[in-house]
């Protein structure tokens, strides 16, 4: 009788390892909205229509209506993961560790399927207190074009593709830089900031 | 009828080989397929095949494991009589390999012809030997078909140890570590045993070096699948299920371990633990062998192998009673679960203890929660859940067959050692995919199912296993695709600046990117500054020289760890170099690891300031091609 359940419950793992499996093949085989390319001092967002969203740690900024500092306009120290697979795990993240003295960011961006990106940015910075001080990273597309803000998400069209950027807490705000090309995440200050958010890519031309 | 396929087969091949060689002359053979295979398969099974006929014993056991010392002993000897008769090794070594190809055919045809008057089964051999190689050849076809691209080399491990052989056969050099041979090894990790076999298959006969590292890689599945073979029949005493245990295990993709992927000295270790482990009732002296044996070939994957043999023989051999073997199971389970929660709440030996290796390399070597813990996941893929369930069934049941003690002790020490976290952890799960199918196949054929379920496990289990093969496979390749959809560690424009050098060798010490350097150190034998262990300090001080041309910057360069005191070099100025000054892309510099495949940047123009210095330090610009120029 023992037997019986085991051979049941052996099928139904199979069942479920063979649907895994197809789908995870067909998840890998599938034509991706995008491809992330991390070998440059920024993590750029490649789009099939040419265009691609930046995200360069130069742009973040610890400011308030009075000062604006950019932790990361100088870097001391550049770590990519994109080209050291060859002999350490392979995670399918990509990470990008930069450091400032003692100062330090890490950005990890996982393609959750191929539409969608999920982000997740860490800073430790060393800056006092003052009011109102706001952590600002900064997320830039290659063209101008028309942002639409909705509560926790920002979105755009334009040459064929659709971008969505959501961010998954209410610590996080959205706001428009004003040039027409970028949009800024912000959170109040703190030693260490972490922003979460996912990138959706949708394109017609893929 | 076996003996009949085994000799027919053989004759063929030696009668195509005969007839390439008028043909075409013995250079033909350098980039033949039909050859390179030959030679990879005597070279490999030459050792199975001396325990037999030679030593009395056993295919695959720990004599046939032992005897695989016939190659760092030829090399001694040789190197004893080129000092007696002043030949160099080089004329004398190309000999060793056609002799051990010849020892290999001799020994075949003993095992054939005169077994059979004592009486011994060498009918059985061959059809066992047969059985066994029918799911490595299976494995060998999707590979070759599917995943590899034809002459891809996609290990940059084969060309740092081809630099060995290389320095025995070119320079006269007889080592036992290989860091005394060629300086591209920061750390000593293994003793040159498994160089003397790879010299066999790769330099001695100055074979294609890029066809060969892709034949190798294509017919290992086929060798590996020998040993496993006999392990699952010792196991199941079934031929099918073993001939599924031996698939299985050769579609387990381990990113960091490469099983059966490549021949490596981990691989080859856990190949010769594999035989080892086939043997009955290992003595302590046949314990203390094995040990040396293992240790000498990888001094961590073999000393962890080693270790695995000792705790069976002290441990598992021991356990009888049902309840002893529940408390065992039990207390591997915890073990398990307690190191991986602590490696979840940040713990890790490479953080704490290794700080100074991780400094020398630029970065951890580890991916961590909840990276490390999904790269672990797809080792085995969905698979996991079926070696789970196997654990805890037998740990209730108290299951004491030795299939499912050893399995389920390795995987768990595996296990333990990944989640320490030491630097490279991913490499201590070397031979976990074997483990878990030893464990899931006699887990499945305890359950007893009719012959329409057996049928639909043949084809439910490859098919899964073969999805996750693929995928962490190809996941694999990334790393080796260049720009232009080729995937090999070696790029066209490599292979023009090969051909160069062969022809034009520099002098001194090269200097150039960590990865042109590798390239060149493997594939010319040239003299480089530690190749893709090239030290940080030194690539910082050379993107600084080339950045910004002075005196200063010059001795600094000069100066530098991996120069190894030389006082002059010569400089190959490559595409990798030259995009790396345009883009100010400094990745290289920052991290041991981080190195740049591509080579296609064209040299539009090199920095005047640059030329202006190497002339007055009387480097001569050389055009080599529109992606490399040597000034020396």
């Amino acid at each position: 009788m023992k037997n019986f359940y085991l051979r049941i419950l052996l099928f139904i793992i199979l069942i479920f390892g063979v649907i895994f499996s197809i789908s995870k093949y067909k998840a890998f085989t599938e034509t991706k909205n995008f491809q992330i390319i991390n070998e440059r001092q920024s993590v750029i967002i490649q789009l099939p229509n040419t265009k691609y969203i930046e995200i360069t740690s130069r742009n973040d900024s610890v400011a308030n209506s009075q000062i604006s500092e950019r932790p990361f306009l100088t870097n001391t120290d550049v770590k990519k993961n994109s080209n050291l697979e060859s002999t350490l795990a392979s995670s399918g993240t990509s990470i990008e560790h930069i450091e400032n003295e003692k100062m330090n960011r890490n950005i990890q961006l996982t393609p959750l399927n191929s539409e969608v990106i999920q982000v997740e940015m860490t800073t430790n910075t060393s800056y006092r207190y003052v009011d109102n001080l706001a952590y600002k990273m900064q997320i830039d597309y290659s063209e101008k074009t028309d942002f639409h803000f909705d509560k926790n998400k920002v979105f755009f069209e334009n040459n064929g593709c659709y971008v969505e950027v959501t961010v998954n807490s209410d610590d996080t705000k959205i706001r428009d830089f004003g040039n027409e090309q970028s949009i800024v995440l912000v959170q109040k200050y703190s030693l260490q900031n972490i922003f979460r958010f996912n990138i959706g890519i949708k394109c017609n031309s893929k | 009828m076996f003996d009949s396929i085994a000799i027919i087969t053989n004759i063929g091949v030696i009668g195509y080989l005969i007839f390439t060689l008028f043909k075409g002359g013995p250079t033909a053979f350098s980039s033949d397929y039909i050859f390179i295979g030959y030679l990879v398969i005597t070279i490999l099974t030459l050792p199975m095949l001396i325990s037999k006929v030679i030593l009395k014993s056993r295919v695959v056991g720990l004599l046939s494991a032992l005897s695989y010392l016939i190659y760092p002993l030829q090399i001694v000897i040789i190197s004893l009589f080129t000092k007696i008769s002043g030949m160099s090794m080089g004329e004398i070594l190309p000999f060793v390999t056609i002799f051990n190809m010849l020892l290999w055919n001799i020994l075949f045809a003993f095992l054939i012809l005169f077994d059979e008057k004592r009486g011994d089964y060498s009918e059985v051999i061959i059809k066992n030997i047969l059985c066994a190689i029918i799911p490595g050849i299976i494995v060998t076809v999707i590979t070759a078909i599917f995943i590899r691209q034809k002459d891809s080399i996609v290990a940059l491990d084969y060309l740092q140890h081809s630099t060995v052989p290389n320095k025995m056969f070119f320079n006269n050099i007889t080592c036992l570590l290989p860091g005394q041979c060629s300086n591209l090894f920061l750390q000593h990790g293994y003793t040159t045993f498994y160089h003397t076999i790879l010299g066999n298959i790769t330099t001695f006969l100055q074979n294609d070096p890029i066809r060969t590292f892709y034949v190798i890689d294509i017919l290992y599945p086929v060798i590996a699948s020998i040993p496993l073979y006999y392990l699952f029949k010792k196991y199941t005493r079934s031929t099918l299920w073993s001939q599924l245990g031996v698939l299985l295990s050769l579609l387990v993709f381990v990113m960091g371990g490469y099983d059966f992927i490549f021949f490596i000295p981990q691989t080859f270790a856990l190949l010769l633990f594999l035989m080892i482990l086939k043997d009955r009732n290992l003595s302590i002296s046949g314990l203390i062998f094995s040990s040396i044996l293992l240790i000498s070939i990888h001094f961590v994957i073999g000393t962890m192998l080693a270790g695995f043999l000792w705790f069976k023989f002290l441990i598992i051999e021991n356990l009888n009673k049902k309840k002893e073997i529940r408390i065992f199971y039990l207390i591997l389970g915890l073990t398990v679960v307690f190191f991986a929660l602590a490696n979840i709440a940040g713990f890790s030996v490479e953080k704490f203890i290794q700080s100074d290796a991780t400094k020398v390399i630029g970065s951890l070597t580890n991916p961590y929660y909840p990276n490390n813990i999904k790269a672990f996941g797809e080792v085995l893929g969905p698979i996991w859940i079926i070696v789970i369930l196997a654990y805890i069934t037998n740990s209730i049941e108290g299951e004491s067959s030795k299939s499912s003690l050893i399995s389920i002790s390795f995987i768990a020490l595996c296990s333990i050692a990944y989640f320490l976290a030491p630097t490279y952890a991913n490499k201590f799960t070397t031979g976990i995919g074997v483990y878990a199918v030893m464990l899931i196949i006699p887990f499945i054929l305890k359950l007893r199912f009719n012959n329409i379920f057996k049928l639909l496990l043949l084809i439910i289990l490859p098919s899964v296993f073969i999805i996750n093969f693929y995928i962490q496979y190809k996941n694999y390749l990334s790393f080796y695709t260049q720009s232009n959809g080729t995937v090999s560690a070696i790029t066209k424009e490599d292979k023009e600046l090969v051909s160069y050098l062969k022809t034009e060798k520099p002098n001194k010490i090269v200097l150039s990117d960590p990865y042109t350097q590798l390239v060149v150190a493997s594939l010319a034998n040239i003299d480089t500054a530690q190749a893709q262990y090239m030290q940080l300090e030194t690539r910082e001080d050379l993107y600084k020289f080339l950045k910004n041309p002075i005196t200063r910057t010059h001795e600094a360069l000069l100066n530098s760890k991996s120069l190894l005191q030389n006082n002059d070099f010569d400089l190959i100025y490559s595409s990798r170099l030259h995009r790396s000054l345009k883009y100010d892309s400094t990745a290289w510099i920052n991290n041991i690891y981080s190195l740049d495949i591509n080579s296609d940047e064209k040299i539009d123009e090199i920095d005047n300031k640059l030329k202006g210095y190497l002339s007055t330090i009387s480097k001569k610009d050389i055009f080599i091609s529109d992606h490399y120029r040597l000034f020396k």
